[in-house]
């Protein structure tokens, strides 16, 4: 292997493992360090209080300041109109959330704590007090929610996306026995080293006006990333 | 295309999008392995260390072939695999483990991990393996008097097929005046679990994992 070779690979490996979560602050969980624990308080989480319908590529923005001007716009009206959606079915949206992590992290076998605890913004909580009885802290914060289409061309459809991130942490010497970023949709923010969830084809929509004509399938398709994703955290830590 | 052109390509890419894989010359997935004498313990000599890098950081990226020595774990159906020293840890690291898609072929990956001088083994399986992006990878904490770190193929799920949607977005700027330009795309990808494929072994430091200062 020539030496040119070499020192490619190296580099190669490190921007990996900087950015595929080495280097990022993930902390795996590790069975055996955590032998001990369980019972987990599953936290109430906090999420962005709209949905959001993501277009990060859309080719608009090619046109200078009017195409720049004009995608957000158009991406405000998107908004508008998937809040309308969920309000207009009754969805609690990320309410459902912490419903379906408590019950991933019931399947994984730990005994669950309901914990309701005052968040004041979008971190981590600094303090988890000590009364719950629990031997650790699961703390998610949710990032986004809604729906993300690559562009806006039919060939790149929109899925449903939920972003979050999460630790556990112990409540015996409060050490952080995992942290991850989990992201339920093909986003190349899973490139930022997020762990992944594929979508379910099912509620893959080719453009917004299809997303608009079928707000049962739409509402339907948030659900299913939202207990994906908690799925995704439950799975961490079994 | 050179090794040279193919080492610069991939170095670009890398740089360019993080944990997106870089466009590793395609091979095609192994899903049978004929004939093979396959031993019951990983062989003794047939290691690498890892490569020091900047920041304390050792890191390998490693084809593994049809040549690559064969181990029937636990008795268990074969699989191919590449073993690497540890060095000694004085602080506790965490070990990246990922699988590059090459072509239709993506490595289907399990770890092993000896430890202490009884040599006992811990593995880490195939479902402990995520995507993150388009990598197909796991972290797992090392324990002080882990030796050796093995990565061999996890027969089970070798031939499977996985489909792959990756959104794609491209950033580009005109620099006089500031003009952000952004075109997203998406490709669909079929890869097939492989005994054989490319690696990326990474060791790092464990991040601070106290609350406290």
């Amino acid at each position: 292997m020539s030496i040119l070779f070499r020192r490619v690979a190296a580099f190669v490996a490190l921007v990996f493992l900087v950015a595929c979560g080495g280097g990022s602050g993930v902390i795996p969980f590790d069975h055996e360090s955590a032998s001990s624990i369980h019972s987990i308080g599953v936290l109430s989480t906090q999420w962005p209080r709209s949905p959001v319908a993501t277009v990060p590529g859309d080719p608009a923005t090619m046109i200078p300041v009017i195409g720049g001007l004009a995608v957000a716009v158009a991406e405000k009206a998107r908004n508008v109109q998937l809040q309308d959606i969920v309000q207009s079915r009754g969805y609690s949206g990320p309410a459902h959330f912490v419903d379906y992590l408590r019950a991933a992290v019931a399947a994984e076998g730990y005994h669950v704590i309901h914990a309701d605890m005052e968040r004041g913004g979008f971190d981590y909580l600094s303090d988890y007090g000590t009364t719950s009885g629990a031997d650790a802290w699961l703390d998610c914060v949710g990032l986004e929610w809604g729906y993300l289409a690559a562009s806006s061309g039919n060939d790149t459809p929109y899925r449903p996306e939920a972003l979050v991130k999460c630790r556990l942490v112990s409540a015996k010497d409060r050490k952080i026995l995992m942290r991850d970023l989990f992201v339920y949709t093909y986003s190349s923010i899973g490139s930022r080293g997020f762990v992944t969830v594929a979508p379910d084809p099912a509620y893959v929509f080719p453009n917004f006006d299809t997303l608009k004509a079928d707000p049962d399938r739409a509402v339907a398709g948030i659900d299913a990333a939202l207990k994906g994703v908690a799925q995704a955290v439950a799975a961490q830590i079994k | 295309m050179t090794r040279r052109s193919i080492a610069l390509a991939m170095a670009l890419m890398a740089g360019l999008t993080g944990c997106t894989p870089p466009p590793l010359p395609p091979i095609d997935p192994v899903t049978e392995l004929g004939e093979r004498s396959c031993a019951l313990h990983p062989e003794a000599g047939a290691t690498t260390d890892l490569a020091l890098t900047p920041e304390s950081r050792r890191t390998a990226v490693i084809g593994i072939d049809r040549q690559a020595p064969c181990l029937r774990f636990d008795g268990g159906a074969p699989g191919l695999y590449h073993a690497f020293n540890l060095p000694v840890m004085d602080s506790p690291m965490l070990a990246l483990i990922s699988s590059l898609p090459a072509g239709h072929a993506l490595f289907a990956p399990r770890v092993l991990l000896v430890s202490g001088a009884n040599g006992s083994i811990r593995e880490t399986g195939i479902d402990s393996f995520h995507f993150r992006g388009g990598v197909l990878s796991t972290l797992v904490r090392l324990h002080k008097d882990d030796r050796q770190l093995i990565v061999a193929s996890a027969p089970d799920v070798v031939g499977h097929p996985i489909e792959r949607i990756q959104e794609q977005v491209e950033h580009y700027f005109i620099p006089y005046p500031y003009i952000p330009i952004n075109v997203g795309s998406e490709r669909d990808t079929v890869v097939v679990y492989s005994y054989t494929g490319r690696i990326v072994v990474g060791l790092a430091p464990l991040p601070n994992d106290s609350l406290d200062p």
